[in-house]
């Protein structure tokens, strides 16, 4: 959810190393993660906590999951990998290997997903230099069926809406320009 | 009475006599000894002790608000010690504690009760109720559980340990940390 952000994150594992000199927790062992509606489980997990806040937090698992509810409407998004890596600033998620992105029955497959939360972007493609990785998308005949239709009812809703130059209330006072030209119209009219 | 019956009874009494007789002495020999020994020493206010690398660095300090050394049995127990490290680089460890015992022999440094270990550059605080430090691989130790704060940040686990010189810490098992995002 989009205030997710600014909740504690909460972390529980079997172990952790915790390494002064470079500024990383790693987790280890049946590691879950929460942050609001955000969930990630995953056999590692490391964390970067130089700047006082968690910036990074990479994901390791067979596969690593990550869940999240990008806002109150809409269904939670599912996302796996081998890694996951979560830049929590630009509310991005980078996924790798074995890689999916599951939402409402859709799903996109591949070797490297990029998904943007925040602009609802989610990039799918090979890894670079392996031009041989299919990308796979599903969408259920159910929801593309939705999306024609969302897609109709906004072209009704488009041809349905006034004129934007036109003025609604006959009685009120016309816009100065109008004016002039309809006035201009009825002298000529007369002549 | 026959010579040798005499001679017998003689040997009785003595033998006696110095049964009945050496362990009264021995007793309070054996009670005094052991009254010495379970005094210390030397005692010691305000104590400060130094060490250093074979290249002559300083590596450890250990103060204590007062030092009672046991020479027999091969220790003193510290009241208040604080214990300076010096890692591999130039970051310091700190940790103080209300009561310790300092192990010569072994190398071993106690710390007991209300213990605490900081990373004095990172900031990164560890309180325990115990911590054994090995002096001469440098860790320290615990299977207590154990609190580390840093900001407004928190981890605890049941047991933990800490290599000074790798400046890194251990944790486990049942670790939960809680991070809070700055604003």
């Amino acid at each position: 959810l989009p205030g997710d952000k600014e909740l504690p994150i909460r972390i529980e594992a079997d172990s952790a190393l915790r390494d002064e000199n470079k500024g990383i927790t790693q987790y280890e062992g049946n590691v879950k993660l929460d942050q609001g509606s955000l969930h990630i489980e995953a056999d590692r997990l490391i964390i970067q906590h130089q700047a006082d806040d968690a910036r990074k937090i990479e994901a390791y698992g067979r596969p690593a999951i990550m869940r999240q509810q990008p806002d109150v409407d809409k269904g939670v998004i599912t996302a796996r990998g081998l890694t996951i890596e979560y830049f929590r600033e630009e509310e991005r998620v980078l996924l790798t290997d074995e890689a999916s992105v599951e939402q409402d029955g859709s799903i996109a497959r591949g070797d490297v997903i990029d998904y943007d939360i925040p602009n609802k972007l989610i990039q799918v493609g090979p890894k670079q230099g392996d031009n041989g990785s299919r990308v796979h998308v599903i969408i259920p005949a159910q929801t593309a069926q939705q999306v024609q239709d969302n897609q109709k009812q906004d072209k009704q809703a488009q041809d349905a809406a006034p004129d934007p130059n036109q003025v609604a209330d006959p009685n009120a006072p016309l816009p100065a320009a109008q004016a002039q030209a309809e006035a201009a119209d009825g002298a000529t009219e007369g002549q | 009475m026959p010579r040798t019956v005499q001679v017998l009874l003689v040997v009785g009494l003595v033998l006696a006599a110095n049964l009945l007789w050496d362990p009264l002495a021995e007793d309070a020999g054996e009670r005094d000894s052991e009254r010495r020994a379970r005094l210390p020493s030397v005692y010691i206010d305000d104590a400060r002790s130094l060490s250093f690398t074979r290249e002559g660095e300083l590596a450890d300090v250990l103060d204590a608000r007062r030092v009672e050394q046991f020479g027999r049995r091969g220790y003193a127990l510290l009241t208040e010690p604080r214990f300076y490290s010096h890692s591999s680089g130039s970051n310091t460890w700190s940790a103080w504690a209300e009561r310790g015992r300092y192990e010569p022999a072994s190398g071993r440094l106690l710390l007991r009760r209300n213990v605490v270990l900081n990373h004095d550059q990172a900031g990164t605080r560890l309180e325990t109720s115990s911590l054994d430090v090995q002096l001469d691989t440098r860790e320290a130790q615990t299977e207590r559980p154990v609190t580390i704060t840093w900001d407004d940040n928190r981890t605890v686990a049941a047991g933990m340990l800490a290599r000074l010189d790798a400046e890194t810490i251990t944790l486990g098992p049942d670790v939960e940390s809680t991070y809070v995002p700055q604003p």
